[in-house]
């Protein structure tokens, strides 16, 4: 026999703007000691740079390309380094969806990075200008797409594996071992080959392919290995953040 | 307001932390007693939500816990044993982010509201300070201002007042009597006396069983004529505890003071004393480990 159970008075859920909102404004927070770090850490360049400068040297000569995008892809693992990620955890007994929420945080973290690379962009820039380097020693160094697809590949791996530095660690490590073996393999020519059926003509198709890449125009490359990276950076998260779907009995 | 019927939940590597639990839970204060392991914490991440039970029920009025906790979580609010968000946030903004969480879209009704549950917790002048720097007791504080944002009708507070000095825990234990008049506040702790102070009823678990149930007055009363006391020297408690269900041992004036449960006089000089609930939850547990 079921009773008839009283209605209980329930209050309105967020709407998702402000929960991006406030994921920004807390994320923002958090990260405000390696803000400082960073400023401290500029202003020692400014520094070096400066001091370079009058004393008659270029200030800037490189062109080689900045590792913006190895800071972006360990930085998802500074913005949720005290979240509890996988175990039950507070924030979901909130009224707010754990995919949602998850990916709100992912977004706050891609604001604040692109904010940091402005700034960087702009730093450099301004030192660039009154060191009259050209533009290619200065932003042309920083590698913008690189950096919005490491941040995601970085997300992805935190958000969707319980042990993200294992598994890098681990990944790092069977690379390695493939690139010795492969490096000790890769002579087509090599009479080892010959035993492999097929393994010619997999090398001749290989080969084709990349002739081909070559004689793209350079926009065209550069379209679409954004386009490949990037979607691929997007496929991973999701499926990383679809990890924190709630499972219910039913 | 909140019933569970039949409730289990095996964990994946064969541990069963509930079993069959039934129960209901009226409005006002109710505590949840039990030693550690009891399957407390368990039965209050399922209420919570946190967790899905491997089988049974949880109705909180018309809600159905189980099928529909994004309804419950609209009129939740939980304190749980770590309550380790965001430590580099202050209090104020900490707060400020729970109730924008918590679906209080309008700046104005959300500064009122962070401000009423500041001053109500007794931490307003400590307000722009971060939650890193609190004290175990300001925690705890600061946790049940964020699980009274919005005005819930269920508040879960799992093992509050652990690790807090007898003057923290005074202060939280008013705090909470406070609020828990009108909505249903399950208090999940070991320490017997913070269920005596503060419920209206309760119950004690073991094994993931709910052994006991009911008012501390109706449970103190079914004990009474039961519990026998003895002051006995340090060396004579071994042969004590031999030959009795001693329920507990303390120290008086270098001497030990036994209590023990019998449904007889078991002369020996014992004398019967007035049951407390410290002396229903011993006993309980002492029956519940003689069925084991």
């Amino acid at each position: 026999m079921t009773k008839a159970m009283p209605e209980v008075t329930l209050h309105a859920t967020p709407r998702w703007s402000d929960v991006v909102l406030e994921q920004v404004r807390v994320a923002g927070h958090g990260l405000r000691r390696e803000a400082i770090v960073a400023i401290a850490v500029l202003g020692v360049g400014t520094a070096m740079v400066g001091s370079e400068i009058v004393a008659g040297g270029p200030g800037f000569d490189s062109n080689e390309t900045l590792p913006t995008a190895l800071v972006a892809f360990f930085f998802p693992f500074l913005l949720w380094r005290h979240d509890k990620r996988f175990a039950p955890s507070f924030l979901w007994t909130l009224p707010v969806d754990r995919r949602r929420l998850a990916a709100a945080r992912v977004f706050a973290g891609f604001v604040w990075l692109m904010v940091a690379v402005a700034s960087f962009a702009a730093w450099l820039l301004t030192l660039g200008l009154v060191a009259g380097a050209p533009l290619a020693h200065t932003i042309l160094r920083i590698p913008v797409v690189a950096t919005v697809g490491a941040y995601l590949f970085g997300s992805a791996l935190v958000l969707g594996l319980r042990h993200p530095i294992r598994w890098l660690l681990g990944g790092s490590g069977v690379l390695f071992l493939l690139g010795i073996v492969g490096d000790a393999l890769s002579r087509p020519d090599d009479s080892e080959w010959a035993y492999i059926p097929g393994a010619h003509a997999f090398f001749e198709e290989v080969h084709q392919a990349m002739e081909l890449w070559l004689k793209l125009p350079d926009s065209a490359q550069w379209a679409m290995t954004t386009f490949l990276w990037l979607g691929a950076g997007l496929a991973a998260l999701w499926a990383a953040v679809t990890r924190h779907k709630e499972r219910r009995r039913h | 307001m909140l019933e569970l019927r039949d409730v289990s939940h095996v964990y994946p590597k064969g541990t069963r932390a509930l079993d069959h639990v039934s129960l209901s839970i009226p409005r006002g204060m109710y505590g949840l007693l039990g030693p550690n392991g009891a399957g407390k914490s368990t039965l209050m991440r399922t209420i919570a939500t946190l967790q899905t039970p491997s089988e049974g029920t949880v109705l909180f009025g018309d809600i159905d816990v189980i099928r529909e906790p994004e309804k419950l979580r609209r009129t939740l609010g939980y304190l749980p044993q770590d309550f380790g968000v965001y430590p580099r946030v202050s209090a104020y903004d900490m707060l400020d982010h729970m109730a924008v969480l918590k679906g209080i879209a309008s700046p104005a009704d959300r500064k009122t509201t962070v401000e009423t549950l500041l001053q109500q917790v007794n931490l307003w002048t400590v307000r722009k300070k971060n939650l890193s720097g609190f004290s175990g007791g300001m925690r705890q504080r600061f946790g049940i201002a964020q699980a009274l944002i919005g005005n819930p009708e269920l508040i879960i507070v799992d093992e509050p007042t652990a690790g807090l000095d007898p003057e923290e825990r005074h202060r939280f234990l008013n705090l909470l009597a406070e609020i828990g008049e009108n909505v249903v506040v399950i208090l999940s702790t070991h320490i017997v006396e913070d269920v005596s102070d503060l419920c209206h009823r309760m119950a004690v678990m073991t094994d993931g069983r709910v052994q006991l149930e009911g008012s501390p007055q109706t449970l103190i009363q079914s004990t009474r004529g039961r519990i026998w006391m003895k002051v006995v020297d340090r060396a004579e408690l071994a042969r004590v505890r031999e030959q009795y269900e001693v329920l507990s041992t303390r120290l008086f004036a270098g001497r030990t003071v036994v209590h023990v449960l019998s449904d007889r006089d078991p002369g020996n000089g014992f004398t019967s004393v007035d049951a407390g609930l410290q002396d229903v939850y011993f006993s309980t547990l002492a029956q519940s480990r003689r069925a084991a």
